[in-house]
């Protein structure tokens, strides 16, 4: 499923200061890729991820996921859209304390026809077994991963990860990247991970560089490593 | 997936709800009491009203009464004399002397106040008062005529009496253990109980004192008519009115000019409304109502905004999950849906139990106020507007602001719920209070701060306090007012009994000191003038220093400090009495300090003259030592007052420890959730003062502090606002009923209640200190970084 963005504004209002967070952004990302959004703090990326996903809306400009406008949907057209076709990571992971693994993924699940059940989507990100504990029984790579298995859970066909290992020790964050990298090979879906961590980027088939709410460099990665390989920062 | 998906919401909001289980489950004692305080009183009132009703209408009660003098006017002694050839000056004389001519008196006064008023109907109701023993134990009975067509009696029980029979009322008969069949001794005279009577105009059986309204120490009683002429004891008599047009214009005409007053036997005219032994229930009925309504509305209001506290807190500690699930497309009806029905039917459940028990409780209810009220029972029925307020209206409301508070947070889009945006209006608010109350210490300005953050909480928690404060006051104030009005009075004196002859006394002055006392009107308004004499001794008349003010009643009139407080009368004044078409001008010299009602004290000589040409006049003896019932037209024995009040006493005490106890644990429930909340809600801010070394008592004092403060504060500024309101209360009383409740907040009274208050705040704050204690660093940060 493709992506495209097509002179994308963001301009924040709410408070005395105007912040221009996209500045016109034009961008492609085709079915099936891995693309990484690189940037420093404020550099727009966060913003970048929120309105493509739909979290958020644009100024101006046009968003489209396949042959679908999402600018041009109302709230909830926009919240059934996600429902069928998106994922989300973030860096906190959210959970609600008072409800166990099992439940927690299948909170993912809501409304969708089509789903995993909640056993197999744990068995893919390495969590068979821990349908019946609870969040506080977890570590922190544990917790991420139930995150990822309540994004997928429903099938999406992007997943969106905002600084999905930035909570995360070396160890664990290489082991989530691992995950990430080998759910996108086995189900063929489109990720867009936003990072300000270089060494991530080098796992990505293409890495977009963004500062100020431009997109700085745009190139495919011809030296991509695995997440193993990677040095971190 | 759809059902499953909402099933784990509901999961989540019960699991929540399970987590903070003793808070929802002191929140849903206070929706269990307001929606059983409600049902137990509107459900047992409303089948009282009810049945009430109809009895009235029945019965015909009065709408309003004539009282008027005993002494007869100078033209009725004229006619007394030329038609009977009798010298009499009193009603009571005259009825021992000739009972038919007195029946004619009774007529003509009838006629010439049928003559004032074109659209009444009245007919006189003669009353025969005396004190009778069942099992060596003496009571008062009060025989009433048996009425022909205003305030007809209504046989509860058994039979109407015939001769040698005697109805009663069931109360009584009740709590003396006599049942129908069973005899009574009545002045050398055996009756037979026929059965149990009811009477309109005495819904309270108050015979001698207007608070002397025990339903077990005395007893209205019907004869037929031949056995009531027999009965040998002069009635005291007076008016019963129902306006008999539609039009009821000249009567209201007549109260507002004062026209009625011009006939010289006439004392006052009471509306039903205005008369405690008949009308009082309307008052209670409306104030039951009226205290039920908002007590429970009250009661449910806190209620309802504590859960919704509890609920945007819920919302704000899970607002970034929410906001991922809200990215995954989650709806919003679904993440609404559960919390309202979880929180509904939670609500209700409480509700309903409280409606239930309420229902079930109000038939006993009932029969409690049966004890004081002499009335018919109702049947406790469904009522769909009892059903309505106490559990639809609090449903309706705890639903639509549920709705409300979710559908405003839920709003937000998922990334605002995700990364919320720091607000500044607390930065605001504190810049605002730091100015406010610069010259204060860090640590006070802390307080401030901590509670200006939470102003709604704070508004809950002072509303709990002053109604705790207040409750456990006015209970308090009414501690002892029993003890204040006869006993205090009587304590004064030796009185052991006082014998009243039939008119005027002869020579029964060989059992006691005499006495002359006379009802009239001072000013307007109505007085028991007491004559007495320098050098009566069992009788001592003193100020509130102790003076002895017996030799000032040569100078003029020493009025109680009761109808000093009820008329608004002081020393010096220059007061017209009036009675039986005599005027005369008296100073007010000075005030006794007894709670006595509306008594008036005079120099008996003086009255005597005044009244009936004789110095020497006296109409009854005060004794000391118990007066026989055969030398006196009736006795009062100051034993079997004192011995009604304390039955009184003890039902009035459980009624205010009732209300303490009440209004200890609203107030405890109050402070003990709103504590346990203040610090769930900074467990950052306490974690950092952890950090920077703060003990527990530090911090303690700075979250928990400035609600300490306010306890004082409030609880002090609930006083001057209790005694101004209770102040209020007895004027309304007094203009309701002319008679003073005498409530009082004594220093005392407002130190038990701080002493019992302050373990009320300790108990309460116990479990939040516990939890400050209790809180690992850690955990804290963690929970504000989550």
């Amino acid at each position: 499923m493709s992506i495209a963005l097509s002179s994308v504004w963001k301009v924040f209002t709410e408070t005395k200061v105007k912040v221009e967070a996209l500045k016109g952004v034009d961008l492609r990302i085709e079915s099936g890729e891995f693309v990484v959004v690189l940037g420093p703090s404020g550099s727009g990326k966060s913003t970048l991820l929120n309105v493509t996903g739909g979290l958020d809306g644009v100024t101006e400009g046009e968003i489209r996921i396949a042959d679908d406008v999402i600018t041009a949907m109302s709230e909830k057209e926009l919240m059934r859209f996600r429902r069928n076709r998106l994922g989300f990571v973030f860096q906190q992971y959210h959970l609600l304390s008072t409800l166990n693994v099992g439940e927690n993924v299948e909170t993912g699940a809501y409304g969708v026809k089509d789903s995993y059940p909640y056993s197999e989507v744990l068995r893919m990100v390495g969590l068979d077994g821990y349908e019946k504990k609870y969040p506080f029984e977890l570590s922190g790579g544990e917790q991420q991963r139930v995150s990822i298995a309540r994004a997928l859970v429903k099938k999406p066909k992007i997943l969106f990860c905002d600084e999905p290992t930035g909570a995360l020790d070396e160890k664990t964050g290489k082991a989530i990247l691992s995950l990430l990298k080998k759910l996108h090979e086995e189900l063929s879906m489109t990720v867009v991970l936003v990072t300000h961590n270089a060494s991530i980027a080098q796992i990505a088939d293409r890495i977009i560089r963004m500062n100020s709410g431009y997109i700085v460099e745009d190139q495919r990665n011809e030296q991509k490593v695995s997440p193993d390989e990677i040095a971190w920062h | 997936m759809k059902s499953r998906g909402i099933r784990l919401y509901f999961l989540y909001v019960w699991r929540f709800m399970r987590e903070k289980w003793l808070s929802f489950l002191l929140l849903g004692v206070l929706l269990f009491i307001s929606g059983f305080v409600y049902t137990a009183i509107a459900d047992s009132v409303g089948a009282f009203q009810a049945a009430s009703e109809d009895y009235f209408e029945k019965t015909n009660q009065e709408d309003f009464v004539f009282e008027v003098s005993d002494t007869l006017d100078l033209t009725e002694r004229e006619r007394v004399f030329e038609e009977c050839g009798i010298t009499a000056t009193s009603m009571s004389s005259l009825y021992r002397e000739d009972r038919d001519c007195y029946m004619d008196i009774v007529h003509q006064r009838q006629d010439r106040l049928l003559a004032e008023f074109a659209d009444i109907d009245l007919e006189a109701r003669l009353a025969k008062d005396l004190t009778f023993a069942v099992e060596g134990d003496n009571y008062r009975m009060r025989i009433l005529n048996d009425a022909e067509t205003i305030n007809k009696s209504h046989i509860e029980k058994g039979e109407a009496p015939g001769e040698g029979e005697i109805a009663i009322t069931q109360n009584f008969a009740r709590a003396r253990g006599l049942s129908i069949g069973d005899t009574l001794e009545l002045r050398d005279a055996t009756y037979a109980i026929s059965g149990f009577v009811l009477f309109p105009d005495y819904n309270l059986p108050i015979i001698d004192h207007v608070l002397l309204m025990d339903s077990t120490h005395q007893t209205l009683a019907l004869l037929n008519d031949a056995d009531f002429a027999d009965f040998n004891v002069a009635p005291s008599m007076y008016f019963s009115g129902v306006l008999s047009a539609t039009d009821g214009d000249s009567l209201e005409a007549a109260i507002d000019e004062g026209t009625y007053l011009e006939l010289p036997f006439f004392e006052r005219l009471i509306l039903t409304e205005n008369n405690v032994r008949s009308g009082a229930i309307y008052a209670e009925i409306e104030g039951s109502q009226a205290f039920a309504l908002i007590f429970s509305l009250f009661i449910a209001a806190l209620g309802l905004i504590i859960i919704l506290m509890l609920l945007a807190k819920t919302i704000r500690a899970s607002k970034r999950p929410f906001g991922v699930l809200k990215a995954l497309g989650v709806p919003n009806r679904a993440l609404i849906g559960p919390f309202l029905a979880v929180f509904g039917l939670y609500g209700l459940a409480f509700l309903l139990a409280g409606y239930t028990v309420g229902h079930i409780v109000a038939p006993p209810l009932q029969d409690l106020y049966r004890m004081f009220y002499l009335l018919p029972a109702g049947d406790v029925v469904f009522r769909p507007e009892t059903f309505f307020v106490a559990i639809l209206a609090p449903m309706v409301l705890l639903l639509s602001v549920t709705y409300w508070l979710l559908k405003r947070m839920f709003r937000l889009r998922p990334v605002d719920l995700i990364h919320p945006k720091l607000s500044d209006f607390a930065v605001v608010k504190f810049k605002r209070m730091r100015n406010a109350f610069a010259r204060f210490s860090f640590l006070f300005r802390l307080q401030v701060a901590f509670i200006a953050r939470h102003m709604g909480k704070f508004a809950v928690y002072v509303l709990g306090i002053v109604a705790a404060v207040y409750a456990g006051l006015l209970s308090f104030s009414m501690m002892g007012v029993l003890e204040r009005t006869l006993p205090d009075y009587y304590e004064n004196t030796s009185i052991v009994s006082k014998g009243y002859c039939e008119g005027l006394c002869t020579d029964e002055d060989e059992y006691g000191e005499r006495v002359l006392e006379a009802p009239m009107q001072i000013n307007g308004e109505r007085a028991e003038i007491i004559g007495l004499s320098d050098g009566q001794s069992l009788h001592p008349l003193e100020d509130a220093a102790g003076n002895d003010l017996l030799g000032k009643l040569e100078e003029g009139l020493v009025i109680s400090a009761s109808f000093r407080d009820l008329t608004g009368f002081s020393r010096g004044d220059t007061v017209t009495l009036r009675v039986v078409g005599r005027e005369l001008e008296k100073e007010i010299v000075d005030v006794a300090t007894p709670y006595a009602g509306s008594q008036v004290f005079m120099d008996r000589s003086a009255l005597g003259e005044w009244l009936f040409d004789d110095e020497t006049a006296y109409n009854a003896v005060y004794a000391d030592e118990r007066l026989s019932e055969e030398a006196f037209a009736s006795v009062v024995h100051v034993e079997d007052l004192l011995e009604h009040v304390a039955s009184l006493h003890d039902v009035f005490n459980a009624f205010i420890f009732t209300i303490i106890g009440a209004a200890l644990a609203v107030g405890l429930i109050v402070v003990y959730l709103l504590t346990v909340m203040t610090v769930e809600d900074h467990y950052y801010p306490l974690a950092l003062f952890k950090v920077l070394g703060y003990d527990n008592k530090d911090i303690h004092r700075i979250l928990l502090g400035g609600y300490e403060k306010a306890n004082v504060v409030f609880f002090l500024l609930t006083i001057p606002i209790a005694v101004a309101s209770f102040s209020f209360f007895r004027r309304w009383i007094a203009e309701m009923y002319e008679f003073l409740v005498p409530l009082q907040v004594l220093p005392l009274h407002v130190g038990i209640f701080a002493a019992l208050f302050l373990l009320m705040t300790l108990l309460g704050t116990l479990s939040a200190k516990r939890r400050i204690k209790r809180l690992s660093l850690q955990e804290a940060l963690a929970i504000y970084q989550e």
